[in-house]
């Protein structure tokens, strides 16, 4: 399936959703942060859509608001789908998909140490590569530190 | 007074001193001897373990002026500066060890090594102490090493050490049983313990022949005795570090490595004694007493010959250990036990049931 | 009475068969493992925030450092990645070098692998036998790019060096001499009753569990799953290519073993053939050392020879890139192992550990 019909499939069951497509990616869909664990468990069990892997997820740090990106792939019908969530710099934290994709576990844990984005009903949210004791998140863009060089261009 | 006295030490010295001057003698050699071979041994294992997988083995060392002379001869003096290495470096005792449990272990292993020596017959004769229990004995001192092994696993201080110490205390005990059950066949055939008569016992035949199945079974108990590759559980270095002996530096790791060593020498002694005849020729073959050849006489050929027969045989088991060694993978440590106790232990009672049943028949 | 105590201990980060800097904390009793949590981190070098402060052409020589031992595909996804953002077109001769120079390093890396788990298994032969050809894998890439681990060997536009004169002739030679060695590999594990006994049956990963875990690569297919991003999302000139994708049965450490052995294989088919196809023409376009991707965003993915090598890149327009996330396979492949572990023996840590062929650099990142 391509975009479309996997957009068309979604809409017909999540019809309050507004799904806006993203122009920059053309996998991927913006979607609200409260249907995103509904969506994601939709996704997986739908048998058209079958999404049985997470590739990875990741956040984005735009300065006045965080992206999260779900990439998610399909091995037996082999098509691909990236859900898109805008969080606001106030409201740093979303439901964790970790009992459904087992994967998102190290993954969310990742974006938590360097991002500083909570995920909700995690069960185990430490910090995995910094030490534990590290302050600040540094994959955020305004993170400092005295050995960071920015390079001119 | 003083006249008692001088007469006592003139009387002990007459008497004594001779015994105890021969009994130093004998002791010196022998330290040497093992030195020697150890040295030599580990110089070997690195030579075949190279062969074995298409490297050069050491080649070049010492210093300069030596080290062409060391090439031609293979590298021989590698172990030589190992040990002068070994020798010169700090010993590290770990802050919260036992000490006196962590430095006697060493002691204890290597002392443990030296004393089976005293009953391998070299030859007819050549013997430190051949003594009436001699096979009782060596079986006896040679379960001294698991002591030394606990001792070190547990004065180290170490979660690693320790846990090395209980497999090796489990594997020992384990091995121990079927080890000395495949010997009670040579017993019932020799119809003695004493080593020497063991070897003369061989004459027509070595029990090799005969007990086929019990120098099988000695052969892999042993591997399991000697902690060597692939029955190496108590030392796994890739799951345990080094085991027993991580903590050792020194002195004290040279101790455990050379124990090792010269404990293979032991094992492979005996096994020649016990099932490849010892220092006598197969088929009955007498060696000469005197050989000449192109008209020089050497004299006490029988001697030389038969501690030379004796040390092939030797080297040619050291080489067969070094052969399994390299080959292996190792297995875990419950399939270990499993092994010991539900294939060895009851094939080894095969081995003496038959071998009684055997020399039954035979008498009949 | 007597009471036991359960037995905490830390495997890690010394230590000689955790294959790199990972720790994992065991909570034992006796030889039994209770729990084990890994821990993480000690090589993190923070790459994706480098990456933001460096231009594209400057990140090539940082994705080496991901996967030391497969860094051919740290620069092929990355290159791959750029190229899709920037839309261009590399000559064909350029294709065939990387695909050749990708499936070598597979070659390579899956000897290693084969070394590193003998010797795991406390067996040392194997290990030097592997070295001994994989050596020869590395003098090629020596002659080819001059560098043996670290090749950074591919452009943005094809790769750095051409082949050397000789390349074709000395690769048939060592491809011969491979296939002549592969059964002696065989012969010292494959059927020993002792490494039988070590991995059948020993570390069980099912279909589903793989699934969940996003496990990919030859741990995957080890589970039964048909999936190779070379044929399943084909990336440069694989579609052109006749290979198969072995898969295991059960998930075991033995199919993850034979797996990688198969692989070889199919590798040393893959490069033959395209020795046979290799174009002539330039093996690089030049581009200028600023390129400016448009606006927009890409993952871009391949096979390394541990799995599912990724490159998530967004380009705001400007010269350096504005987030790149490495999608690396041994992230999640580790992340089954306290699930594994549980249960298991101390010996077999190192086993199943081994099985599945992490590195530590491209998890840590």
């Amino acid at each position: 399936m391509n975009l479309l019909e996997i957009l068309k499939l979604l809409k017909e069951n999540f019809p309050q959703e507004k799904f806006i497509e993203d122009s920059n990616n053309s996998e991927a869909v913006y979607v609200e942060e409260n249907n995103l664990y509904s969506l994601v468990k939709f996704i997986k069990e739908n048998q058209a859509l079958c999404f049985d892997y997470l590739i990875f997820i990741t956040a984005i740090d735009y300065k006045d608001y965080f992206e999260l990106v779900y990439y998610f792939y399909s091995y037996s019908k082999n098509h691909r789908l990236a859900l898109k969530v805008k969080l606001p710099l106030s409201n740093l934290q979303i439901k964790s998909i970790s009992n459904l994709y087992a994967t998102a576990d190290w993954n969310e844990r990742e974006i938590y140490d360097l991002f500083g984005i909570k995920f909700l009903n995690h069960p185990d949210l430490r910090r995995i590569l910094m030490p534990e004791d590290w302050e600040g998140y540094p994959l955020r863009k305004n993170y400092t530190y005295q050995n960071l060089i920015i390079k001119p261009d | 007074m003083d006249q008692y006295l001088a007469k006592l030490i003139l009387k002990f010295f007459h008497y004594k001193a001779p015994f105890l001057l021969l009994a130093l003698g004998t002791a010196i050699i022998t330290v040497a001897f093992v030195s020697l071979t150890v040295l030599f041994l580990i110089w070997l294992e690195r030579k075949i373990s190279a062969k074995i997988q298409s490297r050069m083995g050491p080649m070049l060392n010492g210093p300069r002026f030596m080290a062409q002379i060391s090439m031609w001869l293979g590298g021989i003096f590698q172990t030589l500066w190992d040990a002068l290495k070994l020798l010169l470096k700090e010993q590290v005792t770990p802050q919260n060890a036992d000490k006196i449990v962590f430095w006697s272990a060493p002691v204890v292993v290597f002392t443990a090594c030296l004393m089976t020596y005293v009953v391998i017959p070299f030859g007819p004769g050549l013997v430190v102490k051949d003594l009436n229990l001699g096979l009782l004995y060596i079986l006896a001192v040679s379960t001294f090493s698991v002591i030394s092994i606990l001792m070190a696993g547990w004065g180290s201080n170490n979660k690693y050490s320790l846990l090395g110490g209980f497999r090796s205390a489990a594997q020992i005990i384990s091995y121990e049983v079927p080890l000395i059950f495949s010997l009670l066949g040579v017993m019932i055939l020799a119809g003695s313990l004493k080593l020497s008569e063991i070897v003369l016992a061989q004459g027509k035949v070595w029990f090799i022949i005969p007990q086929f199945l019990g120098f099988l079974i000695y052969f892999i108990c042993s591997i399991a005795e000697l902690n060597r590759p692939p029955f190496d559980i108590p030392e796994a270095e890739s799951e345990l570090v080094a085991g027993f002996h991580t903590e050792y530096s020194g002195m004290g790791f040279a101790m455990f490595f050379l124990s090792e060593f010269a404990n293979m020498f032991v094992i492979s002694a005996l096994i020649t004694t016990l099932f490849l005849g010892g220092w006598l020729l197969p088929f009955g073959l007498k060696l000469p007493s005197n050989l000449s050849f192109l008209g020089i006489t050497i004299p006490y050929f029988n001697l030389f010959g038969s501690v030379l027969i004796f040390l092939i045989k030797t080297y040619l088991v050291i080489l067969f250990f070094m052969w399994v060694r390299w080959t292996y993978p190792r297995p875990r440590p419950d399939q270990l036990m499993t092994f010991s106790w539900k294939i060895l232990l009851p094939l080894s009672f095969l081995n003496l049931i038959g071998t009684s049943l055997g020399v039954i028949i035979w008498k009949i | 009475m007597i009471k036991t105590e359960e037995f905490l201990i830390n495997m890690g980060p010394q230590h000689p068969s955790t294959h790199g800097v990972l720790r994992l904390i065991l909570k034992l009793e006796g030889e039994k493992v209770i729990k084990a949590t890994p821990v993480i981190g000690y090589l993190h070098r923070s790459l994706e925030k480098m990456a933001e402060n460096r231009t594209y052409h400057q990140y090539i020589p940082l994705t080496d450092r991901l996967d030391y031992v497969t860094s051919m595909a740290g620069n092929f996804a990355y290159v791959l990645a750029v190229e899709k953002l920037l839309d261009i077109q590399i000559p064909q001769r350029a294709e065939f070098i990387r695909v050749i120079m990708l499936e070598y390093n597979r070659i390579a890396s899956h000897l290693l692998w084969y070394g590193t788990l003998a010797l795991d298994l406390g067996a040392t032969t194997p290990f030097i036998y592997a070295f001994r050809e994989r050596e020869k894998i590395l003098d090629l890439f020596e002659a080819t790019c001059g560098n043996r681990l670290t090749y950074n060997y591919y452009r943005l536009g094809g790769v750095s060096f051409d082949l050397p004169e000789n390349f074709i002739e000395y690769s048939k030679k060592f491809l011969k001499l491979l296939k002549e060695k592969m059964p002696d590999y065989e012969d010292l594990l494959t059927s020993n009753i002792i490494f039988l006994g070590r991995t059948k049956d020993k570390g069980i990963i099912s279909s589903e569990e793989a699934l969940n875990y996003g496990l990919t690569g030859p741990n995957l297919r080890a589970s039964g799953i048909k999936w190779d991003i070379r044929r399943g999302e084909p990336f440069s000139i694989y579609p052109q290519l006749d290979f198969e994708i072995p898969t295991g049965n059960k998930g075991d450490i033995w199919d993850r073993y034979y797996l990688r052995l198969e692989e070889i294989r199919q590798s040393i088919k893959i490069i033959e053939q395209c020795l046979e196809k290799l174009p002539s023409g330039k093996h690089k376009i030049n581009l200028p050392l600023k390129v400016k991707p448009k606006k927009g965003e890409i993952y871009s993915r391949i096979e390394s020879s541990r799995g599912e090598m990724g490159f998530y890149i967004i380009s705001d327009g400007s010269l350096k890139p504005y987030r790149v996330k490495i999608r690396a396979p041994s992230f999640s492949n580790l992340s089954i192992i306290s699930k594994l572990l549980e249960g298991e023996k101390v010996a077999d840590i190192v086993a199943i550990l081994g099985s599945l062929d992490i590195i530590l650099p491209e998890i840590d990142r």
